[in-house]
């Protein structure tokens, strides 16, 4: 097919779209708000892993060992992130730190410094934590190891369930959007039976037929995620400026990280979508040849 | 040594459910003929085209096209063969929501033409036919001889190597009915484009040379001055 063809062919795509402008409208405003809905779950997880992740990451596991002295095999450790080696006097100077007193005057009062040396260790993954957690346990020169762990438990729960449902939300949305776009493209079938019928008479072959429905669909797609894009991220902006005063202490991601990416996955997803959808509306009439 | 055909029908049969429309039927169209096809109203001429142009299918019996079984045909190879044909409807079957420059650029653009090509093909075309003022009207808005008119110039736009007219003279006065024939009689004769013609005008017919065949009862028959 020559390049003028197909543009021409473009062209009636999109001529496709303003002869059913209602059925447009309709479909439009529909994938419009299953993608809004969609970017909204993806806003909603963002923020949720952020934060727990945020948490958990300064998550302190503190390994206590039987005698002071530095262990290689614990600074070695796969998966861990930060180490740092607090001996008995560092600890009790951490102590006197916290509870006000002068570490001369803890020193005197305890003639014996009964502090452990111990490890504060950040993990890389807070996934693996609970195995990261039993291989020290298991280590013969630590004595006990001790972390955040029911809330960390819980945060991870939280992570796990808010990520299925998500995924879930996610199919079901696009399985919707999927489906509105085909039934569109079947009712623009109808609309042109006439001429379709006429240009196969005519001669004209199966991709002549099929390309302006792939087109049509293609742009259905893009306009409906340019206007999800849009609202979706208008909203966060509005809701992340009213968070500022209202939840000062709710750490949102800020607009500017999440931008480029909402804007590209978003058009991305919206044409991807169309295209599917229309190859799926109009896949009785699909080149076989 | 004799040519090819460019169409051959043999022993094709079609039947609309019990309905038998036509019987056994032998066919043959040389390259560069023309031909004419008689018959009452609801004898089979219209059923009879639709399967040369592959647009209905024989229920028995096999249409060849330069020695090629179309029934045999694959989309694209039917879609080429649709391409060489110039098909003037009976029910001109024109799209209501396209000028008659669109409608008659329509092969022109399935045959991939450019636009300056299609432009000065379409209005030429028009001008030769008489309707050349009629070009940015749609077809709600002309005469029935004049939507006939259209339809034939889509048929001849892209230079087709058979025109299938099917009663291209049905709404027409005599007189614009015999300079129809005429333009039809032209191409046939200085393009060497063939013809096949249904009609119900046995005078016109009459008063030429050319093969004619007439359906009835089922049957293709040679037509001999009387039905
Ligand atoms: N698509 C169809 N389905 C069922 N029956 C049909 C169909 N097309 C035509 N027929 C029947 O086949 C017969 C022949 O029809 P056809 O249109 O070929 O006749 P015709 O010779 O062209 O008539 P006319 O001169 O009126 O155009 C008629 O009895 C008609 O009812
Ligand atoms: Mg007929």
């Amino acid at each position: 097919m020559k390049f003028s063809t197909g543009f021409k062919l473009m062209g009636k795509g999109l001529e496709n779209l303003w002869r059913h402008k209602g059925s447009t409208l309709a479909a439009f405003i529909s994938i419009t708000i299953a993608l809004t809905v969609l970017g909204y779950i993806a806003l909603t997880w963002l923020n949720v892993m952020n934060l727990t992740d945020n948490f958990l990451g300064n998550l302190d596991v503190r390994v206590f060992l039987v005698k002071p002295g530095t262990v290689k095999k614990i600074e070695t450790l796969e998966g861990i992130a930060k180490y740092e080696y607090i001996t008995p006097d560092m600890a009790l100077t951490k102590m006197a730190e916290n509870y006000q007193f002068s570490s001369e005057y803890l020193r005197n009062v305890l003639a014996d410094n009964p502090l452990q040396a111990s490890y504060s260790l950040r993990v890389k993954n807070v996934q693996n934590i609970h195995q990261i957690v039993s291989t020290l346990e298991a280590m013969p020169e630590v004595d006990e190891v001790i972390y955040g762990g029911k809330t960390a438990d819980s945060l991870i729960k939280l992570q796990r369930i808010i990520g299925g449902f998500g995924l879930l939300l996610f199919f079901i949305l696009i399985m919707a959007i999927l489906l509105i776009v085909a039934n569109t493209l079947r009712l623009s079938f109808a609309v042109r039976k006439q001429e379709i019928t006429l240009e196969k008479i005519l001669g004209a072959g199966p991709l002549y037929i099929v390309a302006p429905f792939l087109w049509e669909g293609k742009a259905l797609g893009l306009l409906s995620a340019s206007a999800a894009v849009l609202v979706v991220l208008y909203s966060y902006k509005m809701f992340s400026a009213w968070s500022l005063t209202s939840l000062p202490y709710l750490p949102l991601k800020s607009l500017d990280s999440i931008k480029q990416m909402f804007i590209g996955v978003g058009l991305a997803l919206g044409l991807v979508m169309g295209f599917i959808g229309s190859v799926w509306g109009v896949r009785r009439y699909w080149p076989k040849e | 040594m004799t040519q090819t055909p460019l169409v051959y029908l043999s022993g094709v049969s079609k039947a609309y459910n019990n309905n038998v429309v036509l019987r056994q039927a032998d066919l043959v169209i040389p390259q560069g003929s023309f031909t004419f096809l008689l018959g009452h109203t609801g004898a089979g001429k219209s059923t009879l085209l639709k399967m040369i142009s592959g647009e209905v299918k024989p229920t028995k019996g096999k249409i060849y096209v330069k020695g090629q079984d179309i029934t045999r045909w694959s989309g694209s190879k039917k879609a080429n063969w649709r391409r060489c044909i110039g098909y003037v409807f009976q029910e001109d079957r024109l799209l209501t929501y396209r000028t008659v420059y669109e409608n008659v650029a329509l092969p022109l653009e399935i045959h991939e033409c450019s636009r300056r090509q299609i432009k000065d093909k379409v209005i030429s075309i028009l001008k030769v036919l008489g309707i050349g003022s009629k070009a940015y009207a749609y077809p709600d808005e002309l005469s029935g001889g004049e939507k006939q008119r259209v339809s034939l110039a889509r048929a001849i736009v892209a230079n087709p190597e058979i025109i299938i007219a099917d009663e291209p003279t049905a709404q027409l006065d005599p007189i614009t009915a015999q300079e129809i024939f005429s333009l039809l009689s032209s191409l046939n004769q200085s393009a060497g484009i063939s013809v096949i013609m249904a009609t119900h005008e046995w005078e016109l017919v009459s008063k030429t040379k050319y093969p004619s065949y007439v359906v009835r009862d089922g049957l293709l028959m040679p037509w001999e001055g009387s039905i």
